[in-house]
């Protein structure tokens, strides 16, 4: 083997050869030893370490698992293998010896689940994070997208709110590859088959993988452009039968809320505003005496309202149970698992409860065939008010003086666009949206190894989902004098029910070959083949009536059967054909090399444009696994370098499935009180568009040290071609644009992880943290740009803000005068206290860099911050002592910019508030006032400018937990074989400089697949979460 | 083994070459292009579409720019605050103002519906007769005529585009608004026009379609907009001569006004509300109907008072009250009838027909903007209700007169059927909105013949005068063309208010020194009464044209002035004749660069 080592290690070598020989020499070499190393199932184990303590003699076992060494009796021999406890084996007079290592505790996730396969981890080629359940273990984790948290280097997790039932997790993988109409969610797969991943409960997830490299996820081809989620569900070992139960109950509380202004610094900041405006205000001094002292006496002419205490009245308990039974007879091994949760919300007019239940079984019908039946189901029942925007759009900006309820507990309408929510937190009035989603899933699959050296496998696995909702909007009476019920006012003008109706039916089928043959004891080849079929059938079906005389009985037969009812229906369809292939090869586990190709045909695209071909390679040399090393494998265990390169597509294209065919609207139009149909086009279709392809090449290297310290970094360059867009088309087509293959974005990035865990006696403890960044830009979109806040440009990351740079604020009359004459803003009059922006553009020269053109206004926008998050982090800090656990997981953004306006968090917008750090404003007296002076009417401190643009970046304490499990000895007795109690918090505290009462991560909601800035101050806010449970197992 | 990979390969071959078909898959909801139209019944499908883009046009403050754009005039307001409305009175539009560019893709979205039936026409012109060929053409042309009108008006010049345009071909430059105009003009061909009935079925499609007389107003009104009054005057004659028998001026009740609206409402819902849509001065109009699909507006809404559940969101400015003549026909300045401290009083009962004051009612309420009135009657119940235009809820406005635009709303629209509607922002109003009525042709006619060589004088004395009589007003007497000029101006102000012509109206009316109304109107201080609700002490004065204009010095009593300044507006002469082009438009089509954009955006 040595031949084959060039010529520049081969001054290390000879040394090292040394070495060897002078250990050799000092031995006393009275025997040959052989042997033979296995695993706990029997299968020899290639190239486990074989050293004789206290010498440097040694080998490595080969390929069958044998090996050969001298040493004499009463030497020991240690046998070590990465992810196996080391077993020593005193030398006595036998000559042969066989060794069975047991798997260790520590590297349960050796073996990781890989696109159709799995991999020893230390001969993964790619970059692929993992995740064993006990990860999982013991947190509450409603969402499963949420648990990836903070976990793995490289992913980013961002929430939308905390609602129940709504509180999922936008997963991206390395950054944003896409923008416009696709999807940049990553593939998840549930045990193979394409799935939401809020659909398992968390508790049922035994292992997640993250394809994260082009050459791991290029076996999903068209749909591995975003990475790829394996998630591997829980399945009965073959050990005895078992019960187990695990369970907690908690309480959640938002995990901040806005400081808003109380009504006399309201009707103070009002009267400033006012009179700055040249108006004059009615809150006099003596006007906001009266108020303080009327409020008591007459409110229902001076009210005063609480919004935080009306809208933040739910319990927020949250209770979660899961069940399983393991059970393992001769050929059979089952298990099934049933989990129940009921989430309270924060609001009482939330709440979400799941059922939700798994069975796995495995049949070996024979030695050579094998039979994985699996069925799952879940239901989740979600419910919400109409108004639950609203709700917390009051909370967070509305001041609080609004005439609401009258003091005999009767509410006052608002007139116009606003509603009052009273009568809707209060009571639950107003009407209430369910939402039930029933999915059911099976696969089946039949394994047959027909020679030792192929496996056949074929997968049924058809998938059915139902949702449904259930819309009912009631009416609201309120009364607009506060005495008697002269004019009741009605919130709207009827009550109406909308109920609709999603079903679709996913078929997948699969078939698999894998070939597995080593030659030489030195060559292993595997080879991997497959094809799949998947198709979607989706049905719609809605319908509405409104004025139900008898609002309690809400089915669609109760509500009128007038003009006004209207149904709806419409049905879709996608298929997608793949063929795919795998090669691997390994040289003694050394060399390593792998090459991936998908061929991918999609319904969503015309004839001819169809077929996308996604190939990728990857290699990876384990220089620990060279011979020479193996002396220093005590100290560096493994180390090893990756290289991969791939392409990978896209057809997430928005949600339109026939984008190619140009459709034409039926609709009416009436005329003398009649109805005519019409038909109409609205949409200009493109036949040439096709995948969106992404390429990547990643360079990583994974380490451990003293079997400790383990190390994995990654750098990667991902490019993004083809990207569907809408480009703007001149509106004289006048037809809505089609997408067109035209944008390329990039994104550079490096991930490291690192991680310790060591022990002394009954102590043990460890430290996980990962460091990731991403450097996203868009380098085409034909010259073109889109969106006035959130903007996509050449040059910039995705969805970056775009506004004005403010430079300061006119201090003095002296500073405006200044900027009046010199450089005008918007046509306007600066005043003393209002902001000051930089005149960037106006013309632009030949080479097109701006030239200020000495005035303020829209062409002075430029790109002010970026909405991707870089220098995402997460660390684990964990300790055990005789069964006592605590874990602290921290997790947060090292830089992200985010933009929240209107009255969240300006003054002086219609219809808003002032946030209590608003009383730190320019007037004549404090012109060192932080916000620019108030007023209604002038709206140039209001423009989008880097004044209102915050940091988002944070740290937070995600995840505090505390377990106790009950000694073995003290279990003993009973039938119980595990009882642990445990306790956790999430959300505990959080450090950022981001906008006070606003969550940092809850900035942003996703619409498809842009962001919108602002639209979140109306979201459910974050929650944390308090909860205790136990873990019990018989 | 090599025999197996053979076989696997070929078998490969075998599924990839089947597969085609196994991923064919096409739309379910409906038919796709390709040749449509095929029949009569899909050609009219396809010119029914076109008249309902008209209705798709509504924005936000709808209809919009139909009727919303005389808010952005010297006579209407907008509530402060409400969007961006601001920015079209203060110069401060830009290309990237989406309410200003709006209409530009609106248009084209027109333009496009209707070529998709006209490219193919020809090709199934053996499916149908004659007449009913040239009948949806002669529709179509005169739609087409219609936006590209309304194009010109406000964006100028503009590319004229005649066929469905594609990915490969849409370059296309501005076309000068003179050219557009000549060949919109000439598209409405006569005989194809007379091929129209005068009238279509009013059973059958009430005001929806376009009619013979219907059409040549519309040609008319396009030759007035652009100064063309020859032909103006021929084809308003023509569209007179039709309407005899079928068109008429809709009679007016002005039993309630001034000081009698204590008794009863004044009300011109017959013709202005639902009522109106069946009556025989509308000639055309765009329908909205809650039956229908997207076929709502919010205008009702956005017009109303907060006591009749309206956002009080626009209404005539103090300006626009001021331009109402006296009893007598003269102006508040000169007419002896006029008392500062008693102004509704013998005023041209218009005033509270289309506009709402505080002291008169709507929709049965007692409208009042008084902050000290905290309760007003409600007559249909003869309760006392909470007087939300001034009181209570809506805090952020100020628990006083600011929640309207300024003390006044608009009355023209309303109508007692929305009694007791709660009405929302989510476009429930499906209210018709009238864009041709004989009244306007009337003026049309007066118009033409006072400004070209050689009018008659006489008949447009007359068509004047039939509108004044209507409302009870003394007939003008003047004979000569200045003293006609001045009393066509101020009929049409009045008569057409909140209807959306005086947007152009001041920017093609030039008054004596040649200078553009606008230029002087839509410079200075926009004016509205005290937050307190006193009456105006504002002397004006009123130009010949009808134009009022204050100084702060001169008030009726000697004291200060006291109206409040709602806006303060800036004309820039050069830029603001015109809406800017859509920012989109100028990056993406090529035959249209930042240089061609109108001057000074």
């Amino acid at each position: 083997m040595e031949t084959k080592i060039s010529s520049s290690w081969r001054g290390l070598l000879l040394s090292l050869t040394l070495i060897f020989h002078l250990g050799w020499s000092l031995a006393a070499q009275n025997q040959q030893v052989t042997g033979v190393v296995k695993d706990a199932a029997g299968e020899p184990l290639a190239g486990a370490s074989i050293l004789v303590e206290g010498t440097v003699t040694g080998t490595q076992s080969d390929i069958d698992g044998r090996f050969s060494l001298p040493s004499s009796k009463g030497q020991v021999l240690v046998i070590s293998f990465i992810g196996f406890e080391t077993v020593r084996v005193p030398v006595t007079d036998q000559t042969f010896y066989e060794v069975v290592l047991d798997g260790d505790a520590n590297f349960l996730d050796d073996v990781v689940v890989v696109g159709y396969d799995t991999q020893k981890k230390v001969n993964l080629t790619g970059a692929v994070g993992s995740l064993s359940s006990d990860v999982l273990q013991n947190k509450p984790i409603v969402q499963a997208s949420t648990a990836l948290q903070g976990t793995i280097p490289g992913v980013t997790v961002t929430t939308n709110g905390g609602g129940p039932g709504a509180d999922t997790g936008n997963i991206r993988v390395r950054g944003i590859g896409t923008f416009g109409g696709s999807s940049a969610a990553p593939l998840v797969l549930i045990d193979g088959i394409e799935g939401s991943m809020n659909s398992v409960d968390a508790t049922q997830i035994d292992k997640i993988s993250v394809l994260k490299d082009a050459a791991s996820s290029a076996i999903y081809g068209s749909r591995a452009a975003n990475g790829v989620i394996l998630i591997t569900t829980k399945r009965a070992g073959k050990g005895r039968s078992s019960v187990s139960y695990r369970g907690y109950v908690g309480w959640q509380t938002p995990t901040t809320t806005p400081d808003t202004v109380n009504p006399v610094e309201y009707m103070i900041l009002n009267r400033e505003a006012t009179e700055n405006d040249g108006a004059t205000s009615i809150y006099t001094d003596e006007y906001i005496a009266d108020y303080l002292k009327n409020n008591w006496l007459d409110p229902d002419s001076f009210p005063i309202v609480n919004w935080k205490e009306h809208v933040l009245n739910g319990s927020g308990l949250t209770h979660n149970h899961n069940l399983s039974f393991s059970a393992t007879q001769g050929k059979m091994r089952i298990l099934t698992s049933i989990g129940y949760l009921d989430q309270k919300g924060i609001v009482k007019s939330a709440d979400f409860q799941r059922y939700n239940f798994r069975n796995n079984i495995n049949v070996d019908i024979t030695d050579r065939l094998a039979l994985r039946f699996d069925t799952s189901g879940s239901w989740g029942i979600r419910h919400y008010s109409p108004y639950q925007g609203t709700f917390f759009s009051f909370m967070n900006a509305r001041d609080p003086l609004f005439l609401a309820e009258y003091s005999n507990g009767t509410y006052a309408p608002f007139t116009g666009g606003s509603i009052n929510i009273l009568p809707m937190t209060d009571n639950g009035e107003g009407g209430s949206v369910r939402s039930d989603a029933l999915r059911f899933s099976g696969a089946m699959a039949l394994t047959w190894k027909p020679v030792d050296w192929l496996t056949l496998e074929g997968t049924a696995a058809p998938r059915f989902t139902l949702s449904y909702t259930h819309n009912f909007t009631d009416l609201v009476t309120y009364y607009s004098d506060p005495y008697g019920t002269v004019s009741p006012i009605k919130n709207r003008e009827y009550n109406s029910l909308r109920e609709s109706h999603t079903n679709d039916f996913y078929g997948n089928y699969l078939f698999t070959a894998k070939v597995h043959k080593q030659f030489a004891r030195a060559h292993d080849v595997s080879f991997l083949s497959g094809t799949s079929y998947e198709t979607l059938d989706e049905r719609t079906l809605s319908a509405y009536r409104r004025d139900f005389a008898y609002p309690q009985y809400q089915t669609i037969n109760a509500g009128a059967d007038n003009e006004f009812k209207e149904n709806g229906g419409a049905r879709y369809q996608w298929a997608l054909a793949s063929f795919f292939g795998r090669f691997n090869y390994n040289y003694k586990e050394r060399y390593l090399f792998e090459a991936n190709i998908r061929f991918d045909g999609s319904s969503r695209f015309a004839e001819g444009h169809r077929w996308g071909r996604f190939p990728s390679f990857s290699a990876a040399w384990r220089v620990t696994e060279e011979p020479w090393a193996t002396p220093f494998k005590g100290v560096l265990n493994e180390f090893k370098v990756r290289g991969s390169y791939g392409k990978l597509g896209n057809q997430n294209i928005g949600s339109d499935y026939y984008p190619t065919i140009q459709t034409l609207t039926i609709s009416s139009i009436s005329a003398a009180g009649l109805i005519y149909p019409i038909v109409g086009l609205n949409n200009l279709a493109n036949e040439e568009i096709t995948w969106e392809e992404s390429s990547m090449y990643d360079i990583g290297i994974d380490a451990t040290l003293l079997d400790k310290f383990t190390l994995t970094a990654d750098w990667y360059h991902k490019t993004t071609d083809g990207i569907l867009m809408q480009l703007d088309i001149p509106a004289t087509i006048g037809l809505t644009a089609p997408y067109q293959n035209a944008g390329v974005v990039r994104n550079i990035g490096w991930e490291i992880g690192v991680g310790y865990h060591d022990g002394r006696g009954d102590f043990t403890w460890g430290v996980d943290a990962n460091l990731s960044d991403v450097h996203n830009k868009i380098i085409d979109m034909k010259g073109t740009a889109s969106g006035s806040l959130l903007r996509n440009e050449e040059g910039y990351a995705i969805n970056s803000i775009y506004g004005l740079r403010c430079i300061g604020m006119a201090r003095t009359q002296e500073e405006a005068d200044y900027v009046n004459a010199n450089c005008p803003q918007y046509g306007v009059e600066t005043m003393p206290g209002d902001l000051i922006y930089a005149d960037i553009a106006g013309d632009f020269d030949e080479d097109g860099n701006p030239i200020p053109d000495g005035k303020v206004d829209d062409k002075d926008r430029v790109i002010i911050g970026s909405t991707i998050p870089r220098y995402t982090f997460g660390v684990t800090l964990d300790a055990g002592w005789k069964g006592f656990g605590i874990s602290a997981q921290f997790q947060g953004v090292g830089k992200l910019n985010a933009y929240l306006n209107g009255y969240y968090t300006q003054p002086c917008v219609q219809g808003g508030t002032f946030r209590k750090e608003h009383l730190d404003r320019w007037t004549p007296e404090t012109p060192d006032g932080k916000f620019p002076r108030l007023s209604y009417a002038s709206e140039l401190s209001k423009k989008n400018s880097s004044f209102w643009m915050a940091d988002a970046s944070y740290c937070r304490l995600k995840n505090l937990q505390l377990s106790y499990t009950l000694p073995k000895k003290m279990l003993a007795r009973t039938r119980i074989e595990n009882l642990t109690f445990f306790a956790n918090a999430t959300n505990v505290f959080t450090l950022t400089d981001y906008w006070q009462g606003y969550d940092p991560e809850n900035m942003f909601t996703t619409s498809g697949d842009g962001v919108q800035a602002g639209a979140t101050a109306t979201n459910y806010p974050l929650v944390s979460t308090y909860t205790f449970g136990v873990d019990i197992k018989f | 083994m090599k025999k197996t990979f053979l076989t696997i390969l070929s078998v490969s071959v075998l599924v990839l070459s089947g597969c085609e078909s196994m991923l064919e898959r096409y739309p379910l909801n409906g038919p796709s292009t390709g040749t449509f139209p095929a029949s009569e019944e899909e050609a009219l499908s396809g010119v029914l579409v076109s008249y309902k883009n008209l209705a798709n046009s509504v924005k936000q403050y709808s209809p919009f720019p139909t009727r919303f754009t005389d808010n952005l005039t010297d006579i209407g307001t907008v509530r402060t605050g409400l969007s961006n409305w601001n920015l079209f009175v203060t110069s401060t539009l830009t290309q990237t103002t989406g309410d200003a560019t709006y209409l530009y893709g609106r248009i084209y979205k027109t333009v496009g519906r209707i070529h998709l039936v006209l490219d193919n026409l020809d090709n199934i012109k053996d499916k149908m007769s004659e007449e009913t060929y040239l009948q949806f053409k002669a529709e179509l042309l005169c739609l087409r005529a219609y936006v590209y009108d309304q194009g010109c008006q406000y964006y100028g010049d503009i590319p004229f585009i005649d066929h469905c345009l594609s990915l490969d071909d849409y370059a296309y430059p501005r076309m000068s608004k003179e050219e557009v105009i000549d060949r919109i003009l000439r598209d409405m061909d006569d005989t194809m026009i007379d091929a129209l009935p005068v009238r279509w079925p009013k059973a059958e499609w009430g005001t929806c379609r376009l009619g013979r007389a219907a059409a040549y107003t519309l040609k008319a009104r396009i030759c007035l907009n652009w100064g063309r009054y020859a032909e103006a005057a021929k084809y308003a004659a023509k569209a007179m001569e039709l309407s005899e028998g079928v068109y008429a001026l809709e009679p007016l009740d002005c039993t309630y006004y001034a000081n009698d609206t204590v008794e009863g409402e004044p009300s011109a819902s017959n013709l202005f509300g639902f009522a109106g849509e069946t009556c025989d001065e509308w000639m055309w109009a765009i329908q909205f109907d809650r039956l229908a699909a997207t076929n709502t507006h919010s205008m009702v809404y956005t017009y109303s008072s907060r006591v009749a559940n309206g956002a009080a969101g626009c209404g005539p400015s103090q300006a626009l009250m001021d331009t109402f003549q006296c009893t007598d026909g003269k102006s508040i300045t000169e007419s002896p009838l006029y008392d500062w401290q008693d102004p509704w009083n013998h005023r041209d009962p218009r005033l509270d027909l289309y506009c709402l004051r505080p002291g008169t009612r709507i929709n049965n309420v007692q409208y009042s903007t008084l902050p000290s009135v905290k309760q007003v009657r409600d007559y249909n119940t003869g309760a006392m209700v909470n007087n939300s235009d001034t009181n209570g809820n809506k805090s952020e406005y100020g628990p006083n007169g600011t929640k309207g635009p300024g003390g006044y709303l608009w009355r023209k629209f309303a109508d007692k059927a929305y009694y007791g509607e709660t009405l929302t922002t989510s476009y429930e109003d499906e209210l018709d909105v009238c864009i041709i009525r004989y009244a306007e042709l009337l003026l049309i006619d007066a118009e033409a013949n006072i400004e070209m060589d050689g009018g008659d004088l006489r008949r447009a004395q007359n068509d004047i005068n039939q509108i004044r009589s209507r409302v009870k007003m003394p007939k003008v007497t003047a004979m000569e063309r200045e003293g006609l000029r001045s009393a066509l101006r101020y009929e049409r102000t009045v008569e057409l208010c909140a209807e959306g012509f005086r947007w152009f109206d001041i920017r093609r009316w030039k008054d004596s020194d040649g200078k553009t109304l606008a230029e002087t109107v839509m410079n200075g201080p926009q004016y509205a009464p005290a937050f307190t609700g006193a009456l105006s002490n504002a002397k004006p004065s009123i130009s010949s044209d009808w134009t009022v204009s204050y100084d702060s010095a001169s008030t009726w009593n000697g004291a200060d002035f006291n109206l409040r300044t709602l806006v303060t507006m800036y004309y820039r002469t050069g830029k603001d004749e015109l809406w800017p082009l859509p920012d989109s438009e100028i990056r993406s089509n090529p035959a249209i660069n930042q240089e061609d954009q109108n001057p000074g955006y």
